[in-house]
């Protein structure tokens, strides 16, 4: 009970930071997603299956707080969960100790959740606007990633 | 077979979860404009509202002497796209009798409380509600033009369709060449499609709010041009405009509280709930 009731309360308190704080750091209309970072850190750490899971309901709660389109946020951060949850070890820390592992996983992960979340949104993509999108997507998986990187801050007994 | 099949399940459990999952997603996103689930949505956004005007409030200090000069701001930069209006108008040798004046704008102050940034769906909470007499299509702006629309209000809480939402349409008009169109947003800019080529469209022409919107009032400045791409055929070019508002940084909005006629009210309020 608490390995869901915990996860499910942190997401509680980081949608209201993604949506009231993380705007002010916002660097050409790109923000990193702090909802994502914690979503993706669940499947590197649970695996596959509890991942995917565990993000279909939270991007159900991301898209009611958020006022997005319900059903967009469910599909991506599934689909990114389940890219990330490739990258599960049974033993966390050695996911942490290979930072590679740790860029790799949530760039494609990330890519392909705002890519989606993104066309999602819109009503009709235009082939002209696609690359916009896909460039949108790069920049915002970047900013997460180094964001997502900031784990290292922390010391290492903590994590 | 069983057994063959139990195999397959074990092996790719994760590729049938995932497929499942995706595929209740996408269902239950050609069903998000129900009634039903728009309901949820506006109960769960008035009580995220809640804790949101709350970390809000822990966080932004009000200036009350910056809020007054930013509601004269806005009702300036109101004046002089009307008598811009006026100009062209009178440029035209139209009666200027004709046209109703109308120079007291109401303006609600009130403040963005939470975002959610992305390529495509621009939406935004601001901190009053119907108990404000904030209603259900009602303009937002700041005082450099147009920010979006109230898409949805409950009692102290509404939500805000920015312009930087490829779903919303707005009934353009550019003034000097007496242009009209539909404008959207594409992700970069917000753009005006099927304009033909030989319309006088030039780059810095101003883009305003059309007469023939019956949600938005006439005048209020969206943009500028600043591109005109031409299509294949060439009969037709999209229009590339530059908002005025930089709608990511906005924080202090306005509500342009416009009394329209009650019927005309109920037959937008039909279009907006398609």
């Amino acid at each position: 009970m608490k390995k869901i009731v915990i996860p499910v309360l942190i997401v509680f308190i980081l949608i209201p930071i993604q949506l009231i704080l993380i705007p002010f750091i916002s660097i050409y209309n790109i923000t990193p997603n702090v909802v994502l970072i914690y979503v993706l850190f669940y499947s590197l750490i649970r695996g596959q299956i509890s991942g995917i899971i565990f993000a279909f309901f939270i991007g159900f709660i991301y898209d009611i707080l958020s006022a997005g389109l319900i059903g967009s946020g469910m599909f991506s951060f599934t689909l990114s969960a389940f890219v990330a949850g490739y990258f599960h070890k049974e033993d966390f820390s050695e996911i942490l100790l290979n930072g590679k592992i740790i860029i790799f996983s949530f760039m494609s992960s990330s890519m392909l959740f705002f890519l989606f979340y993104s066309i999602f949104g819109t009503e009709s993509v235009r082939i002209e606007n696609q690359f916009s999108f896909v460039v949108f997507a790069f920049y915002s998986s970047i900013y997460t990633t180094l964001f997502a990187l900031s784990v290292y801050l922390f010391p290492r007994n903590k994590l | 077979m069983e057994l063959f099949v139990r195999k397959i399940f074990k092996k790719s459990k994760e590729y049938i979860l995932l497929f499942i999952l995706l595929i209740i997603s996408l269902i239950i996103l050609t069903q998000s404009t129900r009634p039903e689930i728009k309901k949820i949505r506006r109960y769960a956004f008035a009580s995220f509202a809640v804790w949101a005007d709350l970390f809000n409030s822990t966080f932004s200090s009000e200036n009350t002497e910056l809020n007054k000069l930013q509601i004269e701001n806005a009702k300036l930069m109101l004046q002089v796209n009307k008598l811009r209006e006026y100009a062209f108008e009178n440029y035209e040798l139209k009666s200027l009798l004709k046209f109703k004046a109308k120079s007291d704008y109401n303006l609600i102050p009130t403040t963005i409380i939470a975002k959610n940034i992305s390529k495509s769906q621009g939406v935004y909470i601001i901190n009053i509600g119907s108990k404000d007499s904030v209603r259900k299509s009602m303009p937002i702006l700041n005082e450099s033009g147009l920010v979006g629309i109230v898409i949805e209000t409950s009692e102290n809480y509404s939500l805000v369709k920015s312009i930087e939402s490829s779903t919303l349409k707005i009934s353009a008009n550019i003034p000097r060449s007496n242009v009209y169109g539909i404008i959207s947003w594409s992700g970069d800019m917000l753009v005006m499609h099927n304009v033909p080529t030989t319309a006088d469209i030039n780059k810095g022409d101003r883009v305003v709010t059309s007469v023939l919107s019956t949600i938005f009032p006439p005048s209020i400045p969206i943009g500028l041009v600043v591109e005109r791409r031409s299509n294949i055929s060439g009969l037709l070019s999209d229009i590339f405009v530059q908002p005025f508002a930089n709608v990511n940084s906005a924080k202090n909005v306005f509500v342009l509280a416009s009394v329209k006629s009650s019927q005309i009210d109920s037959l937008e309020l039909n279009l907006l709930s398609q």
